[in-house]
């Protein structure tokens, strides 16, 4: 192993020079490997804060307390440290019926491309139901040759394919639209997102055996739950790369999640990712239902609005800092978040520390999967001015996420759904963090 | 023993190499990943129209009946006005009336009467799921 100086002198000093302005760095610094940011501070002339000697607490012998003495007995089940019960989902309830609304994921409190599966973002329509595997049932009917019914038990015995996908509700992030900056926590106004490893039947298995008939264009999904939520998708991707999905990282899927069959639509809107899927209709028209006329279309300027906007665009955002985050004093950041596409991967994430005036591009945590979370990272030196962070995703089709008034000047502010444009937090002298308009 | 010993490892290779090519033996006949076992049971008629809730802009799947709007009315206030509001609006549910303005104003309501588009999402609506 090469020793720090070794490495330290195969930095070239144009690395620690900042790449953009308000203080970004080359990406590539975090690839040279024992690269500590107080050793880079110093390396670039920079003055080290100065820290108070560490010293040994009053009655702590060599050992901590928890060393004294055995630790806890197993567990069938692990939970999180007592010390992370501020790590929770956010839940946003209908105040006459506590099961519709949403519950949103914190974003701001993980790392990382996983979602874990009990933070997992929930939009109920109405509740989460108890399902019994062994009674719940799917049935495949309509234009197919032979109507068909699956128990789960025989779902099992299929073929199973394995992908790393988020999920989006339609709806993420509608406080953008509002005419003022809305002041929250990164998950509790972005995070009805989540990503998760889905292991199940590749839908077209299912339908090959039903005989999809040739002219059938649409499936009509339904869910049994307390709403028998339905939703009408397109034959074409249920066969290009939908899945019956049984298993979420690695375990099968929670009750707020489908249990025990969720519908998985890589990269759409949550909302046609049905849950608790129990019905499926082969036919050649949707069927309109409200969740595709009334909701999850968006009114445009004109009084007309998109429907079957089933893509999620691509979009990204700074999770560290954020609001509610504050700074600890001008020197070394690591920057993160996190993008992602309907439309594919991520091939580029840009960081602004200066409102968009000039970009860095940032470093893609591999791996890089399709409609997956792209972690991104980049180094900053915050000297203590006033700072606008920005990170701007662009997907392999080229199209790269907006600028808020772009977005505006295009949708309007009344489309409620599919916002997608480039988040601002701007950092105070003080160290506090805002989201603004910028 | 020595070459029994290297043909079972060549065996093992090649059912190695069979599985990366994601095809495996079942009673003797190979299939391919994209095909199942073939466990889907046949769905009676009944069960399919027990089971079918589709009800589609042309009516299809309407089931017979009738109804006026005075019967409507005494439905709907005691079934819905308490989440909706005795005239479909104010209430702590889903705003279902209203929407003067248009949906081209400052502040367009998207309701029933301005939004929705097919008078059968309503019926459909309703019997799916309401009242929650």
């Amino acid at each position: 192993m090469a020793n720090k100086q070794e490495e330290l002198e195969s930095i070239s000093p144009n690395e620690l020079n900042p790449v953009a302005g308000g203080g970004l760095l080359d990406r590539r610094l975090f690839l040279k490997r024992g690269l500590l940011f107080g050793t880079a501070s110093a390396i670039a002339g920079t003055a080290g804060t100065l820290m108070a000697e560490d010293t040994l607490p009053k009655n702590v012998t060599s050992k901590d307390p928890w060393m004294l003495k055995p630790g806890k007995p197993f567990s069938n089940y692990g939970q999180p440290s007592p010390h992370e019960s501020e790590t929770i989902r956010w839940i946003s309830a209908n105040a006459m019926a506590s099961g519709n609304g949403v519950s949103w994921c914190p974003l701001h409190k993980l790392d990382g491309m996983i979602t874990p599966n009990g933070l997992f973002y929930e939009r109920h329509h109405n509740g989460v139901p108890e399902i019994d595997p062994k009674v719940h049932k799917l049935l495949v009917h309509g234009m197919v040759e032979k109507p068909l019914t699956f128990s789960i038990d025989a779902l099992m015995r299929y073929p199973m394919t394995s992908r790393i996908c988020f999920i989006e509700c339609g709806g993420n992030s509608n406080a953008g639209w509002h005419k003022n900056p809305a002041q929250s926590e990164v998950g509790y106004f972005h995070g009805l997102i989540s990503c998760s490893e889905w292991t199940g039947v590749p839908l077209s298995i299912i339908l090959d055996e039903a005989g999809l008939d040739s002219n059938a264009s649409w499936l009509i999904a339904e869910a049994a739950d307390g709403i028998a939520m339905e939703i009408s998708v397109p034959v074409e991707k249920a066969m290009d790369d939908a899945i019956l999905a049984l298993y979420q990282n690695g375990e099968r899927i929670r009750p707020e999640n489908g249990y025990p069959l969720r519908l998985l639509l890589p990269g759409w809107e949550g909302v046609t990712n049905v849950k608790w899927l129990r019905r499926l209709q082969a036919t050649d028209r949707p069927v309109m239902a409200r969740n595709e006329t009334s909701k999850y279309t968006e009114l445009l300027p004109t009084g007309k609005a998109r429907q079957f906007t089933f893509v999620m665009d691509a979009k990204s955002l700074i999770t560290s800092p954020s609001p509610g985050k504050e700074m600890q004093g001008p020197g070394y950041y690591q920057i993160t978040g996190m993008a992602w596409t309907g439309r594919g991967k991520i091939t580029k994430v840009e960081v602004s520390a200066d409102g968009g005036k000039s970009w860095a591009e940032a470093e893609l945590q591999e791996p890089v999967l399709s409609q997956c979370y792209t972690r991104f990272r980049i180094p900053w030196h915050w000297e203590g001015d006033l700072a606008v962070l920005k990170s701007r995703a662009t997907d392999e089709t080229g199209y790269v996420q907006p600028e808020r008034d772009v977005l505006v000047k295009e949708r309007g502010t009344h489309g409620y759904f599919h916002y997608n444009a480039i988040v601002s937090w701007e950092i105070s002298p003080e160290g506090y963090i805002s989201h603004v308009y910028a | 023993m020595f070459t029994h010993k290297v043909m079972f490892h060549v065996f093992l290779a090649l059912a190695f190499l069979m599985g990366t090519t994601n095809c495996f033996a079942d009673s003797g006949k190979a299939i391919t990943s994209k095909q199942g076992p073939g466990l889907g049971k046949p769905a009676s008629e009944e069960m399919i129209k027990a089971w079918n809730l589709s009800i589609f802009p042309d009516g299809t799947g309407l089931p017979k009946g009738q109804g006026t709007v005075v019967k409507g009315q005494k439905i709907f206030e005691t079934d819905c006005a308490i989440c909706h509001g005795p005239a479909g609006i104010g209430g702590s549910a889903e705003e279902l009336s209203g929407g003067k303005e248009g949906l081209t104003s400052g502040y367009p309501d998207k309701t029933i009467g301005t939004y929705w588009p097919y008078a059968t999402t309503i019926f459909d609506f309703i019997k799916r799921g309401m009242p929650l």
